[in-house]
């Protein structure tokens, strides 16, 4: 059974230019969603996970970027070649997206209440100044608001309402904004790294919450993490990203358990674990955007590199149980 | 050496000292920063190479009377036209560069010199001792710097160098408020706590780690003040406050040729058209340098 | 010269809550209340805890940038608690702190040999051609090449430069090294080689450290004793072993179980989910009583009253009523 997928990044390739000249950061990214999935994009600073998500909604500045290659197809449209009208009407509609920081997601001068209605009454269209008077939409939106935040399972939703984000902790403050990015029930709802800036207890509270909410709501979701842990806990499949590229994609459930490439078991063997086992880390570190390797980009770090790697980059190739893997380790029908 | 290192030494080769070509790239990026620079650099170049480019030297300086060529509209010979006792106003406007550009030097030397090391202090030591240099600051703004000028030049005597006194005297307050604000969130920054935790004086904290990371934001705000300066100082000469005739000062020129309006228009115009460039040019040339100084680094 | 480099006792530090025109005094902040424990040489306490429990104000009190509200602070066999500015500055050779965010505890207007110079000017060390050779010999320690003295800060990665920050906080021979969540701002491949580094550097120069962190998971190969922190108060302090093995306050398992652990191997390690209710209390409204009883699953009437930390039979001290019975599986979550 195949189920329909919603959005497929096809090689997307991103070059930023500056002063010192071409940054290659995004290199042929192939991701696809498939409808009512959550899949996990993981890798450590510089990755280029955060620019790939954004570059969905249209979120990277062009210039300095530049989209030199690929393309981002939601529900076969290309996002790429949008105008500014329809970009605008795909965000906040189609697609909504939560933010690392919920501290300075929310406006600290409106309350939660008009923060909720504004997103539920503003249709994407220019701003309609009626729709501020317009009694029934009010009223709409108001129950829309009261019925998301019982959603959320937040107590005594009327009450918060009329609260100001910083009468709000930390946590509940990620709360409203998981909230106001499903005032519209969207098709697809990216996450940036939600709850890092909160302590852990909290965070496994509302990493809980978003999961139970997308399953129940029939969301897909794309949430982005450096954290292994949590991209097992919340997602169906994995994608492992290195400088730019996707070096393994597979079941969340079994992606860690037996990893391929060599960067994602020594990313595993980083962690510290529980029995008190810690790896030595990864040597080196990431390589320059402007002067790339030409073959595989994680070539200078990796401990079982080979002549071949040095000068070809290698495909991201099938092996068992939706497992892929680019290293040429595997290439030669080895799995 | 661990292996990390070793890659490392490639990936950026950046050195310590400031980089011009850098500055460069991201001035070049604004087209009205460039044109401010131009003016900028004009102007100094006025200023510096004065008495070889303008045709009549001892117009500019002297008060010498020409008869034969009173008031004379602008032309080939005389650019800019001449004054009322025929002197090349063309000359007098490029020597009038030395004198604005003199003044803004000075009067922003003696207002960094008293303001800055007390924004620093008053931030750094706080309590008691910040709160007293800060409410004498506040005194000193609640006066429109102005006002202030026109009451200590009245005091003293109307000369170029008590005009800087004057023009200082309201204008240091400004950079103890400036850095104090930088200071007061630099201070969370942990690299002053670890100075502290090295067992750092105050002294060092404030004039060694602290202060480096000040000056890019003083640097662009003399660059924006320089215009201001340069038309107060104006403003007290055209009151007659400031140098007197027959120094080619700007605001005196222009005071000198606004009874001859409209007929004999140009005798104040191009000192006040000179007075607008020379401040455009700073006020641009300071915009610009603010996205040069900005520390994030483009593209990573 | 005792065993033992560090000894806490009955310390607090209260800030005061102050308010009106008249700034009157309202109440206090209890952001560290009433803790004991000591520390041997050469080993390392971590203390644990979320933010707002206070554990980098009790570690800014023992290295005295806070004056301590009560109790007394014994260092390498010296009182410490009301000493003077001059000692103070001796005394900061001794104890030395590893910043949270490399990006920002090294001054970014600074070549790297300035900024290793710097403690070494400060306390007037050696001539022109030592502090040289210290410099060279503290970049060395750290593993990174003698070149990178001549760099800026911004020019270095996130590991680089908090190698930098542990060879400025070395520079000095320090004993005791405070590290306040020395890789909290790092990737976790880095992290690993930092903690590695941190080790050897411990061993071959026979550091103490306390060793601040809200990641639970890097404790156990790390840290010798666990000291959990919440609202100002140690709830558990034990060895590392017991503390993985039998953690018995229910803030303590709250926690571990809350680890987000990346097989199903570890998974089976942890304690059994404890769901938490709401979040940490602002500590200007600490609850009366045991502190975690608006939130803690098990709580009962008798929670209103403040537990003492007590000895338990795994050599653990655990502020708990129930310590006993949890350990002994006779308090079930979720019963009130």
């Amino acid at each position: 059974m195949m189920s329909k997928v919603l959005l497929s990044i096809e090689d997307l390739k991103v070059h930023f230019t500056s002063y010192e000249g071409t940054a290659k950061i995004i290199n042929g990214v192939n991701i696809h969603l498939n409808e009512g999935e959550v899949i996990s994009i993981v890798g450590e600073s510089g990755c280029g996970k955060s620019v790939t998500v954004r570059s969905i909604l249209g979120l990277v500045p062009t210039p300095p970027a530049k989209y030199v290659g690929g393309e981002i197809l939601f529900e076969n449209r290309n996002i790429l070649k949008f105008t500014k009208d329809e970009m605008q009407k795909m965000r906040g509609q189609d697609i909504s997206m939560i933010f690392q920081d919920p501290m300075t997601a929310l406006n600290p001068v409106f309350t939660i209440g008009e923060q909720l209605m504004d997103v539920y009454m503003w249709k994407g269209k220019k701003r309609n100044i009626l729709s501020r008077v317009n009694k029934k939409l009010k009223q709409e939106a108001y129950s829309r608001a009261i019925e998301v935040l019982e959603k959320m399972r937040i107590p005594d939703p009327t009450a918060i309402m009329k609260r100001y984000p910083v009468e709000l902790s930390g946590g509940m403050r990620q709360r409203i904004v998981i909230a106001m990015a499903l005032m519209h029930t969207p098709k697809l709802l990216i996450a940036d790294e939600p709850g890092t800036a909160l302590d852990v207890s909290v965070q496994d509270q509302i990493l809980i919450e978003l999961k139970r909410l997308v399953k129940e709501e029939g969301i897909s979701m794309i949430f982005i993490t450096h954290n292994l842990g949590v991209a097992r806990i919340i997602s169906d499949r994995v994608y492992v990203m290195y400088a730019g590229e996707v070096v393994e994609e597979g079941d969340a459930k079994t992606i860690f358990e037996e990893s391929y490439h060599p960067y994602t078991n020594g990313l595993l063997a980083s962690i510290p674990k529980l029995d008190g086992s810690m790896g030595d880390g990864i040597d080196g570190r990431i390589p320059n955007f402007l002067n790339p390797p030409v073959g595989c980009r994680f070539y200078d770090r990796c401990t079982e590199r080979k002549s071949v790697c040095k000068d070809t980059r290698p495909d991201l190739i099938n092996l068992l149980n939706k497992r892929k893997v680019a290293c040429h380790l595997y290439s030669e029908g080895r799995n | 050496m661990s292996a990390e290192t070793v890659t490392n030494e490639v990936a950026k080769g950046s050195n310590s000292r400031f980089d011009y070509k850098r500055a460069w790239y991201k001035l070049k990026k604004s087209k009205l920063s460039l044109v401010g620079l131009f003016i900028v650099v004009g102007v100094i170049f006025m200023a510096i190479f004065a008495p070889w480019i303008v045709p009549y030297p001892a117009d500019a300086t002297g008060a010498t009377i020409a008869f034969d060529k009173m008031n004379q509209p602008p032309s080939l010979e005389h650019f800019f036209g001449t004054d009322e006792i025929g002197r090349d106003i063309f000359s007098r406007v490029v020597y009038g560069a030395r004198i604005s550009l003199m003044l803004g030097i000075l009067v922003l030397a003696i207002a960094i010199g008293i303001g800055v090391p007390l924004g620093l202090i008053a931030g750094i030591w706080g309590g008691k001792i910040g709160a007293l240099i800060m409410r004498i600051t506040d005194i000193f703004l609640a006066i429109p710097s102005l006002v202030l000028a026109l009451a200590v030049a009245a005091i003293l005597e109307p000369t170029l160098i008590n005009i800087m006194i004057a023009i200082s005297f309201g204008w240091w307050p400004w950079f103890t408020r400036l850095v104090y604000g930088e200071v007061l969130s630099l201070k969370d920054e942990q690299f002053v706590l670890a100075s502290e935790g090295l067992g750092a004086s105050k002294w060092r904290i404030a004039f060694i780690e602290v202060l480096p990371n000040c000056t890019s934001t003083i640097i662009v705000k003399a660059t924006l003040d320089m215009g201001f300066v340069i038309l107060t100082g104006a403003s007290l000469g055209f009151l007659g406050l400031g140098a007197q005739p027959p120094t080619p000062e700007w605001g005196t020129m222009i005071a000198e040729g606004r009874v001859y309006l409209p007929e004999m228009w140009w005798q104040a115009t191009f000192p006040g058209f000179a007075i607008l460039v020379t401040v455009l040019g700073f006020n641009l040339l300071g915009d610009g340098l603010r996205d040069v100084f900005d520390v994030r680094l483009d593209g990573e | 010269m005792s065993n033992n480099m560090l000894e806490i006792n009955g310390l607090k530090k209260y800030f005061p809550i102050n308010k009106g025109f008249f700034k009157k005094k309202v109440g206090d902040v209890k952001a560290v209340d009433d803790i004991s424990f000591t520390l041997e040489r050469g080993t390392t306490l971590a203390i644990v805890g979320e933010s707002g429990s206070g554990k980098t104000t009790l570690a800014k009190t023992i290295m005295r940038f806070y004056d301590p509200t009560e109790g007394t602070i014994n260092f390498d066999d010296r009182d410490i608690t009301n000493i003077d500015q001059k000692e103070l500055k001796l005394l900061r050779q001794q104890m030395q702190m590893v910043h949270q965010d490399p990006s920002t505890s090294l001054n970014p207007r600074k070549k790297i040999r300035d900024i290793l110079e710097a403690p070494l000017l400060i306390h007037k060390v050696g001539n022109k051609q030592q502090r040289e050779a210290r410099i060279r010999e503290l970049i060395n320690l750290v593993e990174l090449p003698e070149e990178f003295l001549n760099r800026n800060p911004h020019s270095l990665s996130g590991g680089q430069k908090q190698r930098i920050g542990i060879a400025r906080a070395l520079a000095l021979n320090p004993k005791l090294v405070v590290l306040d969540e020395p890789t909290s701002a790092l990737d976790v491949s880095v992290q690993a080689k930092i903690i590695t580094l941190l080790r050897d550097l411990q061993k071959k120069l026979n550091l103490t450290y306390i060793f601040i962190t809200h990641d639970l998971s890097l404790v156990r190969n790390f840290a010798d004793q666990v000291a959990v922190m919440y609202l100002g108060s140690v709830v558990e302090y034990s060895d590392v072993e017991t503390l993985y093995n039998h953690p018995l306050n229910p803030y303590t398992q709250s926690l571990l179980s809350s680890i987000p652990v990346v097989n199903e191997n570890e998974s089976k390690m942890l304690p059994n989910k404890i769901p938490l209710e709401g979040e940490i209390p602002s500590p200007t409204k600490m609850p009366e009583g045991c502190k975690f009883h608006t939130r803690c699953p098990y709580a009962t009437e008798k929670c209103k009253q403040r537990p003492e930390l007590e000895i338990t039979k795994y050599g653990s001290r655990v502020s708990c009523h129930f310590a006993e019975d949890i350990s002994e599986g006779k308090v079930k979550a979720g019963i009130r």
